[in-house]
């Protein structure tokens, strides 16, 4: 039985991990963060990915892809950007989002924990 | 409801409840007004927020199909007494802690919006009572104020008015546009929008957070398919404006929110509106609509209308 807390921790367990979100995409809350600091504001990240994840879905429904978004990687030179909307009944309209440091990160291992940690957060 | 707690008094419900939380509190705040609501507090952190106009953690679990009914109204029977409905139901095996957190989370924000109006309200501290969902996750009031005020903000960035946050809505019978793309949120408000039902009715009747609601209301708002019900649609051909009063010129003669403190003019404005002359908008007829009569009661009130005629020749 897994808190979100311990969900979340796990996540920063994640080789490279610079911080983990659960983010409300409607108000583009961040409902539980760890990891992060002083100059990586996971509450503003959580914020701005919205639009991300808004807009990539909206470009979607324009070219009639009928598809689930799984995850979303954004690439930048010293992190990787993990974006993956949740699933779940009750957790319809949530995403998890991760940063890893680039050169200590492995993505498909990471992919892998992201989907172990959305099925921790939900039946 | 018990009167053990302070006397009522008029205060900014945000305030008097950092004030609760600094000294270390344990029970419910009532906070009257517009839509109001209940916030409670264990020891001084938030542990649950309550308000008519968002829907509550079992509405959002049910609605979602993620609950049966049948499982809900047996743990709320079972666990309300002891205050632990929501702890029962992890044990139970319906529910693990981490989906429930993340819903009682994400309730407790939502309700907050309504509940901490910038104004001040008549408000009601109880003392040791405690909410029947037990103590699931905590949060601190700094945080709920930041959030709430970050989501006005984000609110009236999609746009600055509030005619759809409160009044019964319904779809334009003309889109102002030749093509409509909406997203199934919008679709299902579209639907469900006959003109009676308010965004708080709409978010329980579909199971969404309120404030998603009302984001989703002002984006169709803002592109001309949605309207307060009592706003006529905009004339088509110019043909029967003449001698008709409508909303739209009163709201516009109301001045505009200026840049600073725009939440706290658009919640006054949305209590006056409320509080004042709802009923009778709500039986006025509409003028001309053959569409939108079948969703209004036939009979016209004649008072009303005169005395908005008169309104609006004094202000011309």
């Amino acid at each position: 039985m897994a808190d979100m807390d311990t969900a979340l921790k796990e996540a920063m367990n994640i080789d490279g991990a610079v911080g983990v979100a659960i983010v409300d995409y409607s108000s583009g809350m961040a409902l539980g963060i760890a990891g992060g600091g002083k100059d990586f504001d996971l509450n503003v990240a959580a914020a701005g990915n919205t639009d991300v994840v808004r807009a990539k879905m909206r470009t979607m429904e324009m070219l009639h892809l009928n598809e689930e978004i799984e995850d979303i990687l954004i690439t930048l030179d010293t992190q990787y950007h993990l974006i993956r909307p949740l699933t779940g009944r009750s957790s319809k309209g949530l995403f998890l989002y991760l940063a890893l440091h680039k050169d200590r990160a492995n993505l498909a291992l990471a992919r892998h924990h992201m989907r172990r940690i959305e099925a921790d957060l939900e039946i | 409801m018990p009167k053990t707690g302070r006397q009522p008094e008029s205060a900014q419900p945000g305030e008097l409840l950092s004030q609760l939380a600094d000294e270390g509190e344990t029970g419910t705040l009532y906070v009257d007004g517009v839509p109001g609501g209940t916030v409670h507090l264990i020891d001084g952190r938030v542990s649950y927020v309550e308000s008519p106009a968002a829907p509550g953690v079992g509405t959002l679990f049910t609605a979602s199909g993620r609950l049966a009914e049948r499982t809900w109204r047996a743990a709320v029977e079972a666990g309300g007494a002891d205050h632990r409905v929501g702890p029962l139901l992890v044990e139970q095996g319906h529910l693990m802690q981490s989906e429930l957190e993340l819903c009682v989370l994400a309730a407790i924000y939502d309700a907050a919006f309504f509940v901490l109006t910038p104004d001040a309200v008549p408000v009601r501290f109880a003392p040791g009572e405690l909410h029947w969902l037990g103590r699931v996750v905590e949060v601190e009031v700094a945080a709920l104020e930041r959030e709430t005020s970050r989501r006005r903000r984000v609110l009236d960035e999609i746009l600055p008015e509030l005619s759809v946050d409160h009044a019964p809505v319904t779809p334009v019978r003309r889109p102002p546009v030749q093509r409509v793309v909406l997203t199934a949120a919008q679709w299902e408000l579209v639907v469900h929008a006959d003109g009676r039902r308010t965004a708080a009715d709409l978010s329980h009747l579909l199971g969404r957070p309120g404030y998603a609601t009302l984001q989703e209301l002002r984006r169709l708002s803002a592109a001309g398919l949605l309207r307060d019900t009592m706003e006529p649609d905009p004339p088509s051909s110019g043909g029967e404006s003449s001698g008709e009063p409508s909303a739209v010129d009163i709201r516009s003669a109301e001045p505009p929110p200026a840049g600073g403190d725009k939440s706290s003019i658009s919640t006054t404005a949305a209590i006056r509106r409320q509080g004042g002359p709802r009923r009778p908008r709500h039986a006025a007829p509409q003028p001309g609509s053959p569409d939108g009569a079948g969703s209004l009661p036939a009979t016209p009130d004649d008072a009303f209308l005169d005395r908005v005629r008169a309104a609006l020749k004094a202000l011309r």
